[in-house]
């Protein structure tokens, strides 16, 4: 076994730290499962990623939380099909990102090294907001409804959740989504000659 | 980097869905169709991909604005003033978006209207927990297959477990009572975390922080305790503060801490310390394959420390031979039945 196996076989030891009488189950073996999560990270951690990115404050939670659900995925004793497998990684890190459980998770988890034979995920370009896009976006804003406008400055900027927008504008919480798209989408427009590249560092030769 | 050419429509569309879905993930409680909907689009192409995540670039710019910058444009875009409350009015409407359909086995929901706050039940799937915010911003967390229902009033918070186990967080409101109530058990928290555990004629309150008071009300028949709140009227009235553990139903003699192991079921694992056995085969069988019985009260009184792990509740229930005297039979409908191995009378 070459370093990176040992240490993923350390892992999978430690997310069972009972002792199960008569060993591990029938199914796949330990090092099988290893290699199917493995696969389920190569083929699907930049989705996991951009998932939690949506649902959590800072890259460094997301990547956090991608971790703790493959290890929690590994806990698993009777794996499936990937098919099923990718929809409860998922389905996991959902259940993670949600607020009180996120603080309770973070103070109870024990770090640990996962697939680092793969290296690091994409870096995730964030940066903060120029002077010269400010002033784009706000030139661009008043472009736009009062009622489109208002959508957008609660949820966006007063960070309002979707329910209190709408009943603040006194539309439903579709309707809030598409005049947050709306204004999103005026404003990448209008920014759109200053940054005509993708910002996202490409490693994965796949994309 | 190169991008293919493409209609500028089609790229609106796929930009448009971008933004969308960033919305609709940003929600605690994510239906399952939506999830499994997002991974489908979200891999259906690199472009797809490639939107959501230029989208999500942008948003969270915006979102992550300076407080300088966000105060200039407040300044730059005057919107009609607004008051942003959670009164009770507002329920209604956060009650719809929390409440979820789930698909599957095991799990049901129904949303009644109440003359004075709506009525949401929540249920738990069989092979999963579940948490959910409440209106007020505390949380409830439902164990597998559990039911609870929940009537937020203006006055009071009032929650019913049906059936399993949940775990609360509350927000401090000391004008606002936030009451459980499990069979004839009601506890009321002020702001605190704590567990309550319904099986059958057996309810087990356990306090992870702060301090509960705990009521045991007169039951008139079964189904409906006397709604009294004079403490004359109870049987029992008991405070519970942190780390410690009350349960109606059966003598309960242990006095150790049980706060981790409130908390441990909600990480995939049920911690027992000193627990009889027809207390721990009653907890396992909510996620067993097969379930336990056990016929032999010998057997039911046998004391169990340690730990179950929630996805291997099958293999303990098959290695229980091995760590107490105790023979499993598989009886033809599948279940378990655990039967005393010393035959002999005398013999423990």
């Amino acid at each position: 076994m070459n370093k990176a196996d040992h240490q993923t076989e350390k892992s999978v030891n430690e997310a069972n730290p009972g002792q199960l009488p008569g060993g591990t189950t029938a199914g796949l073996s330990a090092a099988e499962y290893r290699a199917t999560v493995n696969q389920l990270f190569r083929e699907h951690n930049r989705a996991l990623v951009n998932f939690l990115l949506a649902r959590v404050q800072s890259e460094a939670e997301a990547k956090d939380l991608a971790q703790e659900a493959y290890v929690r995925l590994l806990q698993l004793d009777q794996p499936n099909a990937v098919g099923f497998l990718r929809g409860y990684l998922f389905r996991i890190a959902a259940n993670l990102s949600v607020d009180q459980v996120r603080a309770r998770i973070s103070r109870e988890r024990v770090a640990v090294e996962l697939f680092d034979e793969l290296g690091e995920p994409d870096e995730i370009e964030h940066r903060a907001i120029l002077r010269e896009e400010f002033d784009i976006v706000c030139t661009a804003l008043h472009d736009l409804p009062p009622k489109c406008q208002k959508a957008f400055l609660l949820h966006v900027i007063e960070g309002y959740s979707h329910c209190e927008t709408a009943r603040a504008v006194g539309c439903n919480e579709r309707m809030v989504r598409y005049h947050v798209s709306r204004a999103l989408l005026h404003c990448r427009q209008k920014l759109a000659h200053l940054f005509p590249n993708m910002e996202r560092r490409n490693h994965d030769p796949q994309s | 980097m190169t991008r293919n050419p493409e209609t500028s429509a089609a790229q609106e569309v796929r930009l448009q869905a971008a933004s969308d879905w960033l919305q609709r993930l940003d929600e605690p409680e994510l239906p399952e169709e939506d999830l499994q909907a997002w991974l489908k689009w979200h891999g259906e192409s690199d472009q797809n991909r490639q939107a959501f995540e230029e989208m999500q670039l942008l948003y969270r710019r915006l979102r992550d604005l300076p407080a300088e910058y966000r105060r200039e444009l407040r300044q730059r875009i005057p919107i009609s003033p607004t008051r942003r409350s959670q009164g009770w009015q507002g329920l209604w409407a956060l009650a719809a978006a929390l409440v979820l359909v789930i698909g599957g086995a095991g799990g049901t929901w129904w949303w009644q209207q109440g003359a004075t706050g709506a009525l949401v039940v929540y249920a738990a799937p069989h092979d999963q927990h579940r948490a959910v915010k409440l209106a007020d911003g505390s949380t409830l967390v439902l164990a597998q297959d559990a039911i609870a229902s929940v009537q937020y009033t203006r006055a009071r918070r009032s929650l019913n477990i049906e059936r399993g186990q949940a775990y609360f967080e509350v927000t401090h409101n000391p004008s606002r009572p936030f009451v459980v109530q499990a069979g004839a058990v009601r506890v009321t928290a002020v702001g605190t975390s704590f567990n309550v555990a319904r099986a059958d004629d057996q309810i087990a309150v356990t306090v992870t922080d702060g301090v509960v008071d705990v009521v045991r009300l007169p039951v008139v028949d079964d189904k409906s305790p006397v709604q009294s709140s004079s403490p004359a009227a109870a049987i029992e009235h008991q405070r519970v503060a942190m780390g410690q553990r009350i349960v109606f139903g059966i003598a309960s003699s242990d006095s150790q801490q049980w706060k981790e192991a409130a908390a441990a079921w909600r990480n995939g694992q049920i911690q027992f310390v000193n627990a009889p056995l027809r207390e721990v085969v009653q907890a396992i069988n909510r996620y067993a394959l097969n379930p336990v019985v056990i016929d032999d009260p010998r057997v039911a009184d046998l004391t169990f420390s340690g730990t179950v792990f929630r996805d291997h509740v099958d293999e303990w229930a098959a290695a229980l031979s091995k760590i107490f005297p105790v023979r499993t039979v598989a009886l033809n409908d599948g279940t378990l039945a655990l039967v005393s191995s010393t035959d002999r009378v005398g013999m423990k």
